[in-house]
């Protein structure tokens, strides 16, 4: 009885020390994936760090991180890309990653905040279409990302950016946005991601955004 | 040495073996390269391909020049997957054994709409859905010369006449505005103008904000229509909204008033509108010509209701009621005074029904019926001033089934049938009067043949029958249309349009008790068309040629014919000019036909030969202002002058020159969405001649003018939506 005991102890601990490993393993590529990501600058490198995050993504089919990544590297490309006819393509992949991160993690404020931008892309493609149905939107996708982590510097940014660079009849404002992205600036100081491998970024362009309002 | 116990050993043994299978990869398994280059087709790199093995972490990015490395310490069967969008994925089974191993995979480019050729000729296409459109909805409400009117947009395209500011309708390429149909969600449209009165055109009366997609058929067009000799406006009704809102109109010609409310589930909506339009305060303004005895006045009211049927299914009724009057007095010839006065009510439905049956099949059901009212009181000068009142009735009952088969991603086949129940009733005062029954049956079968993604060709047979004409027809339509390019393409159509002479024709049929037969056109098109960056180039010729035409000279009969032919040409450009905006569009037209009273062959009264038209638009962000401005030019059409010396319509009346302006000013009014709009149509204040009316006696012709040079707008319109900020969050999820 003893021994038999022993022995599901034994292979209890293997198999936790194989998850560990599994776990250890996953972790480790996303840390590797995640290595430099403030320093891309092109669409080019952008996608391919999307790649990088899209083949953990298909090993890894219920962790919501790497999904959340992809989305994030592909509206990071569609920032950087000067080819108008590859935006459309850009926003659909981030949507579709994004749905995906949001199905195996729902209520999740940094995904709200991505949803956000990923909004905003689509204003971006077409303004004059897309405007009217994404605008309102956009904003009750920050208004959620707050309302489900209210320390959530990246939420506060978003609104801020919006606020930037949003037309003054389209409701865009720069005093508030200034006020909006201190606010960030103050959640920055204080925020602690729940691992190394959960979203972190933003806290430069945040400065650098409030140098754009504070001119 | 002291013996290790059972447990020791089978610990020992465990750990080994756990070791193992932890460790296996790391210490046994080979080390593999993994390393090739990554092309397409045509033997060009793809940069930024993933390159990986299926479960695993491994793998690579493709670089500049296509070239990909890396390193994997899996063993044995893999499955290799290569991945770049816009292209169809790769994967092979692979086993590796250690070292280097070689892999050039070729991509495919995958489906994408804008690689896919669509069949062009004659038709310009106004949607949101499709990428490459030559037109959006938006523009068609932002056209200066438009005046919010669908119809006043499409006479910005080429091929439709700009200068009939005397007739209604859409006159294209040499037909008569009886000869264009306007289709909503695939049924006839009976009478989609608001009451006619001579000498000034009507407009449309369905809202643009009501379709969601436009294609203004120019000829050549699918074998699903019918009845139209020259010309098919098909209007695709709208979906569910976005959200839940209000509107209000408020204008210097009326007030209108709307709301919609989408559920919270988003799965159905309700809505309606009203509006109120009345001339009278505009005309004390602005002085018109004619003597107004009763001031333009209309009241319309319509609603909506949208339903999603299980997974891929909407069902939607629209319905439209307009009752309105209109009555002025005119200079005649001989100083005497032609008086109209129309009162004039309208009723629309249409229900539709659309639903995937599944991945094969999708159903498109509709009714619709409508019914229109006219109760006129004229004094016609015919050498004695002659008073009469009149009462005129139409209407439509249809029904209309379309079943559609798709193979593959692009090949679909259609077919289906619609039944048509129209009633023409004519009662004047004086006694005489006619009422006509027609029923009209139609079956159709279409295909979409893509033979590649770069060549398509749509097959076409309708068959139709009238029970009034006692006849029975059956037209091909065939169109093709190939890829050139990514950006350009050639597409050519052929097609036999048949027609039922219009409502007066078929009046006087009845007076003397014979009935014409089907009218015919055949079209020949070949299109050019090119779209890229922002700048589209269009080049388009046809010819047509008009059999059996009615013609009244003696006895009615088929006996007519006509011919037209022409070149035209459409440049959209929205890059040259930071912000701007603009197309030009060109039609030359050559065309002649004997038909109705004409005793030869001439240049019909609604054509002119060469039509030009400037649209521009730009948005000052700065002053939260759009301006636009429209130019239309046509040479001079004929005129029919009854002394028998001058040759059959050959004057012709000065050109037409047109300048509309408009400015709309975006903004925000408390919680609403709101715009102000001025517009000003002839702003250099040009004359404008339609023709001449002669004494029957002979004498100085009246010319036949606008009500006036002019026309000013000021108007504001607000928009808000219900603030369910938490409800919409809660559909987030």
């Amino acid at each position: 009885m003893k021994k038999a005991l022993s022995i599901t102890a034994l292979f209890l601990f293997a198999l936790a020390m194989q998850a560990q490993t599994a776990n250890e393993k996953f972790v480790k590529a996303m840390e590797k994936a995640l290595s430099g990501i403030d320093t891309l600058k092109t669409a080019e490198q952008w996608l391919a760090a999307s790649n990088n995050f899209e083949r953990i993504a298909q090993k890894e089919t219920k962790e919501w991180l790497p999904p959340y990544y992809v989305a994030f590297c592909q509206t990071m490309a569609f920032n950087m890309s000067k080819d108008k006819e590859m935006y459309e393509l850009f926003a659909k992949r981030a949507d579709d990653f994004i749905a995906k991160a949001d199905a195996l993690n729902p209520d999740n404020s940094e995904i709200y905040v991505l949803k956000s931008m990923i909004s905003g892309l689509y204003i971006r493609i077409n303004p004059m279409v897309n405007g009217q149905k994404y605008g309102p939107v956009a904003g009750l996708q920050l208004e959620k990302s707050k309302m489900l982590d209210p320390e959530n510097p990246r939420a506060y940014m978003q609104q801020g950016a919006t606020l930037l660079f949003t037309p003054p009849q389209w409701g865009g404002d720069k005093v508030k946005a200034k006020a909006t992205l201190e606010i960030a600036a103050a959640k920055y100081e204080t925020f602690k991601p729940a691992s190394s491998i959960h979203p972190n970024w933003g806290k430069k362009t945040n400065e650098m955004f409030l140098e754009m309002a504070n001119k | 040495m002291r013996r290790q116990t059972y447990l020791e050993q089978l610990m020992n043994k465990t750990y080994i073996l756990l070791f193992f299978s932890l460790f296996s990869f790391s210490i046994f398994a080979q080390k593999t390269t993994i390393r090739g280059r990554v092309l397409d087709k045509s033997k060009e790199p793809l940069v930024g391909a993933n390159i990986f093995l299926r479960d695993t972490y491994d793998g690579a990015t493709s670089d500049v020049e296509g070239n990909f490395q890396f390193d994997t310490e899996e063993s044995s069967a893999q499955v290799l997957l290569v991945k770049y969008v816009g292209y169809d994925s790769v994967s092979q089974q692979v086993n590796l054994k250690g070292g280097i191993f070689e892999f050039n995979p070729v991509l495919r480019e995958s489906f994408n709409e804008l690689k896919v050729v669509v069949i062009t000729a004659g038709s310009f296409e106004a949607s949101d859905e499709r990428k490459v459109t030559v037109l959006k909805p938006l523009d068609i409400v932002t056209t200066a010369s438009a005046g919010g009117d669908t119809y006043g947009a499409l006479k910005t395209l080429p091929g439709a006449q700009v200068s009939s500011g005397d007739q209604e309708g859409l006159f294209v390429r040499g037909g008569s505005g009886t000869e264009a149909q306007t289709f909503i969600d695939g049924m006839l449209v009976r009478t989609p103008f608001t009451a006619s009165t001579p000498d000034y055109a009507a407009r449309g009366r369905f809202s643009p904000f009501l379709f969601k997609g436009t294609v203004f058929s120019t000829g050549g067009y699918s074998a699903q229509y019918g009845q139209g000799m020259s010309s098919a406006l098909i209007l695709d009704s709208q979906d569910l909204p976005e959200r839940s809102a209000g509107t209000l109109a408020v204008s210097c010609v009326g007030l209108g008033f709307g709301r919609q409310k989408l559920w919270k589930d988003k799965g159905r909506a309700i809505g309606g509108s009203i509006n109120y339009t009345n001339l009278g305060p505009y005309f004390s303004l602005v002085k018109q010509r004619p003597d107004f005895t009763h001031k333009p006045e209309y009241i319309g009211t319509e609603g909506f209701f949208r339903q999603k049927t299980g997974q891929s299914g909407l069902l939607k009724f629209y319905g439209y009621y307009n009752t309105g009057r209109v009555g002025f007095n005119t200079k005649a010839p001989s100083d005497s005074i032609f008086s109209f006065d129309v009162k004039n009510a309208n009723a629309y439905t249409n229900l539709s029904w659309v639903s995937f049956l599944n991945e094969h099949w999708k159903i498109n059901l509709g009714s619709s019926f409508s019914h229109d009212r006219n109760d006129i009181a004229t004094t016609f000068n015919m050498g004695i001033l002659s008073p009469d009142t009149f009462n005129i009735q139409n209407s439509l009952t249809q029904v209309r089934a379309v079943a559609t088969r798709f193979f593959g991603r692009l090949t679909t086949l259609r077919f289906g049938g619609e039944y048509q129940y129209a009633t023409d009733d004519f009662k004047s005062e004086r006694g005489f009067g006619s009422g006509l029954r027609d029923h009209y049956g139609a079956i159709f079968a279409e295909s979409d043949l893509y033979v590649t993604t770069k060549l398509v060709a749509r097959l076409g047979l309708r068959g139709e029958r009238s029970s009034l004409l006692s006849e029975a027809r059956l037209s091909p339509r065939v169109s093709l249309a190939y890829k050139l390019t990514d950006a350009s393409q050639v597409s050519f159509a052929w097609g036999h349009f048949y027609q039922k002479g219009d409502s007066l024709l078929r009046w006087r049929g009845d007076f003397s008790g014979a009935i014409p037969g089907f009218q015919k056109a055949e079209h020949f098109i070949l299109n050019y068309q090119y779209i890229k960056n922002d700048r589209t180039v269009r080049i388009e010729g046809f010819y047509k040629k008009y059999e059996e035409l009615v013609t009244t000279r003696f006895v009615l009969a088929n006996d007519g014919k006509g011919y037209a032919k022409g070149l035209e040409l459409f440049y959209r450009d929205k890059k040259t000019f930071r912000g701007v905006d603009y197309w030009l569009s060109y039609s030359w037209l050559d065309t002649k036909r004997k038909f109705q009273w004409y005793p030869s062959e001439a240049q019909p009264t609604f054509a002119a030969n060469h039509v030009a038209t400037l649209v521009a638009k730009k948005y000052f962000p700065k002053i939260r202002t759009s301006v636009g401005l429209a130019y239309n030019f046509a040479t001079g059409r004929p005129y029919y002058n009854p002394d028998s010396t001058i040759v059959f319509l050959s004057q012709r009346t000065p050109a037409y020159n047109n300048l509309s302006i408009n400015a709309s000013y975006l903004t925000t009014v408390r919680k609403a969405f709101a715009v102000f709009v001025l517009g000003v149509t002839n702003v250099l204040n040009q004359e404008q001649i339609f023709g001449y009316r002669f004494p029957p006696q002979g004498g100085e012709p009246v010319p036949i003018k606008p009500a006036a040079n002019q026309f000013f707008f000021v108007g504001a319109f607000f928009s808000w939506g219900t603030d369910r900020r938490q409800e919409v969050l809660d559909n987030q999820n």
